[in-house]
């Protein structure tokens, strides 16, 4: 009888209040995470009085440098980075765009910076390069393009500029807006759109296409 | 300047190697996909750019021996997928093979990454092995210091394009669940007269 009375003691005192509180986080944890991580990430651009230091667990080869203009570069002067290499700077003065470029496009690097999805292509190649970036953080600032901007892509082995020629809306299963078939370098980025709604998912994308005018081609 | 040239000095010199001819009858095995049940499944685009951009990587030089393996190894899992017809589709996006790959069953799949694994392993020039997450579906190749080279999800829908904002999905369920738990909550408990306030 003690026993028993002991064993409902426990239940309704500790065990039914330890499992509705674990329920009660992970409730909230998950409903709140996908909200609050791209706040947090906003957060941080606003209140930073520096250059935001993403401080960074992924690999790096990128170095600043300045280079003299030459019409090509042999490929034995470019490295093919691993997945989640920061491998390059994205920029563009008039809108106030400048970011690091990761080889690859998760989660994880959509994070830290704008990302480039593995399946195209490097700059120099003469074929199309298809870049993501957060709405809110990194690629905020591609709204405010204009057909004409210019838009640099510096690597280690050579500067790249783009001529943007197309701004578009469009559907992010739609294959012909991200063809990555043509035979000639076009630079593609992209991001979520509208940009400051949150939804729960987004089924459209703000797409900036732009034409190499200058940067050498890889032999 | 100083830094930066520091920064060079050091940084380890991974220079791309270009495609040799071992690594091109390779890349025309892949290129020419499987036929299914009188389909051609191809790989896309995208997928074939991904491995040309693996041979491109410094240190992946394949020998003859090697390329023979890795294009045996594809023959092999064109026989698996034969077997499974049904997974080629009217719809032009299954008819690439990556996507087609994922409306296998279990066992098939199972076939493939032991198949896929042990090209991986029979690559003696460069350390590399195959995985594939079965949870997040990605397949990778992975380098001796255990960095991903190369890595592809295997989706029957596009995963070219990502989600760059805010996914509230997960939230969206929650909030139902939640929503559904309380209403079933407050009508089992009129059922039960729980509501009423005893005397």
């Amino acid at each position: 009888m003690f026993i028993k009375l002991i064993k409902k003691v426990m239940v309704a005192l500790l065990i039914v209040p330890l499992l509705f509180c674990a329920l009660e986080y992970g409730f909230f944890y998950f409903t709140l995470k996908p909200l609050i991580d791209p706040m947090i990430s906003m957060a941080g651009l606003l209140v930073s009085d520096s250059a935001i230091d993403f401080g960074d667990d992924l690999d790096s080869i990128y170095v600043e440098q300045d280079f003299t203009d030459r019409g090509t570069v042999p490929l034995s002067e470019v490295v093919i980075p691993y997945v989640g290499t920061y491998y390059a700077r994205i920029e563009s003065p008039r809108v106030g765009l400048s970011v690091r470029l990761y080889w690859g496009d998760s989660l994880k690097i959509l994070r830290k910076g704008a990302g480039q999805y593995i399946g195209s292509n490097l700059p120099g190649f003469k074929k199309p390069l298809l870049i993501a970036g957060h709405n809110i953080t990194t690629f905020n600032p591609i709204q405010n393009m204009i057909v004409g901007d210019l838009i640099t892509i510096k690597t280690n082995y050579g500067q790249y500029i783009y001529e943007v020629y197309e701004i578009a809306i469009k559907k992010s299963m739609d294959t012909e807006a991200f063809n990555l078939e043509r035979s000639e370098e076009i630079l593609i980025m992209y991001s979520c759109y509208p940009f400051h709604i949150l939804r729960s998912h987004k089924y459209d994308r703000f797409i900036v296409y732009g034409r190499r005018i200058s940067g050498p081609d890889i032999k | 300047m100083v830094t930066a040239l520091l920064i060079l000095f050091a940084l380890p010199t991974f220079a791309a190697t270009d495609v040799n001819p071992n690594e091109q009858a390779v890349l025309t095995r892949f290129g020419a996909g499987c036929v299914v049940d009188g389909h051609t499944l191809t790989p896309t685009m995208d997928n074939q750019n991904m491995a040309r951009n693996f041979f491109l990587m410094d240190g992946v030089d394949f020998t003859l021996t090697e390329s023979t393996l890795v294009i045996d190894a594809i023959d092999d899992i064109c026989d698996v997928i034969k077997d499974y017809p049904a997974i080629v589709k009217s719809s032009t996006l299954r008819v690439q093979i990556f996507n087609s790959l994922a409306d296998l069953p279990l066992v098939a799949k199972q076939e493939i990454l032991a198949l896929a694994q042990n090209a991986a392993d029979g690559i003696e020039s460069i350390d590399i092995s195959f995985e594939y997450d079965f949870e997040s579906k990605v397949a990778s190749i992975i380098g001796a210091d255990s960095e991903v080279m190369v890595s592809a999800e295997i989706s029957l829908t596009s995963v070219i394009v990502k989600n760059t904002g805010y996914d509230g999905n997960a939230t969206i369920w929650l909030i139902s669940l939640l929503s559904l738990s309380m209403i079933t909550g407050v009508v089992l408990a009129k059922k039960k007269h729980l509501l009423v306030r005893k005397p």
